[in-house]
Parts: C-alpha cells; sequence; structure tokens
C-alpha cells in the first residue's frame, strides 16, 4: 500500500529514525512502511499519523486493488 | 534503563554466570569436562550474540510489532517443514531405506528446527512483511 509518509516527514524534517523512536519502532520498519511493503496494525498506523500531524486516511493511499 | 540496555545487561549476566559454572565444574570435579567446556562455550556465544545485537540495534527498539509478527511467522513455518521432515522420516524408517538411531533424527531435528526458523525469519526480515 502506498503512503505519505516519506513526503510529510520531509515537510516536518524528521529522519526515519526521528520518526521510528517518536512511535517505538525500528528505523527498518518505517522503511518497509514507506515503501509500501509493510501493512501496519491500527495502532502503529495511528501513531505515525499522529506524529506526522495528518489522519490515517490521509496517510495511506487506498487503491481498489488494496481493498479488493 | 531502556529495553535494550536491560536485555543486554541480563544476556551478560547470564553469559557469566554460565562460564564461571563451567570454570568451576573444571576446576573442582574431573569428569566433567565436557559440560564444563560446553557451558564456557555456550556462555562465549551469548556473549558474542548480545555484543552484536547491543551494537546493531544501538539507537532503536530491540523488536517492534512487524519483528514479533515476522519472529512467530518463521517459527509456524518452521514447525511445518519439520512436520514433514518427521513424516518422511517415519516414512523412510517404516520402510526400510535408511536406519538411523535416536541421536541422529535427534540431531537432524534440532538442525532442521534451527536453520529452517533462521532461513524463514531471515527471508521475511528481508522481504519486510507477511502476508
Amino acid at each position: 500500500m502506498k503512503t505519505r509518509i516519506k513526503e510529510l516527514r520531509a515537510r516536518y524534517d524528521m529522519t526515519q529514525e526521528d520518526l521510528a523512536s517518536r512511535v517505538g519502532v525500528r528505523r527498518e520498519t518505517i522503511g518497509f512502511l514507506e515503501k509500501g511493503k509493510y501493512n501496519p496494525s491500527l495502532k502503529l498506523a495511528y501513531k505515525v499519523a499522529r506524529c506526522l500531524q495528518t489522519s490515517i486516511d490521509e496517510l495511506f493511499i487506498f487503491e481498489e486493488e488494496d481493498l479488493a | 534503563m531502556g529495553k535494550l540496555e536491560k536485555y543486554t545487561k541480563t544476556m551478560y549476566s547470564v553469559a557469566a554466570v554460565l562460564i564461571m559454572a563451567g570454570v568451576a565444574l573444571m576446576a573442582f570435579l574431573e569428569n566433567y569436562q565436557e559440560m564444563s567446556i560446553g557451558l564456557i562455550n555456550a556462555g562465549s556465544v551469548i556473549i558474542f550474540v548480545t555484543f552484536i545485537r547491543a551494537r546493531r540495534y544501538r539507537s532503536g527498539p530491540l523488536k517492534d510489532e512487524r519483528t514479533v509478527r515476522i519472529g512467530s511467522y518463521g517459527l509456524s513455518y518452521s514447525w511445518f517443514v519439520t512436520l514433514v521432515v518427521v513424516a518422511v522420516l517415519f516414512w523412510v524408517n517404516y520402510f526400510g531405506i535408511l536406519q538411523l538411531t535416536v541421536d541422529q533424527v535427534l540431531g537432524l531435528l534440532i538442525l532442521v528446527m534451527a536453520v529452517t526458523a533462521k532461513g524463514f525469519q531471515w527471508y521475511l526480515f528481508r522481504k519486510g512483511d507477511v502476508e
């Protein structure tokens, strides 16, 4: 699933490391999230969205094929 | 104290206890030389692995929801492969194709379980997630 994490991180001048430490996960997990290779739990999605001052809906780009 | 720091200290303590037990066995009991070498080896391996992990994950948590998920899936795939190996061994023995001793079978199973668990986890970690 595509995300806007990278774009929002850049806006807030935040590194993967910073975001990872704020939400309490490994840096690699943020990397995989950004690449769309990892689908997070609702809790992690919420934490990431809150750190990036957005909503889960805005953070993830839901496409028809993801929902099929 | 962070989670990683606590884990590191605990593992170093366990390793120290194992090594001291091994040295004590070697010094005071003559008949337990193999066991004492085993304990010292186990302690040394724990120190080495803990040191590597502490260096690698110095700035982050030791595990998160992704690593826990991958760890569990790796173990369940490994369990399934082990089940298949046990079934194959059963039929191999049943038809007399190969006669294995209990030691050989147990050794093989330990090896299969350890290698497949680590192998699946390594593959899934590289992939990013499980589906």
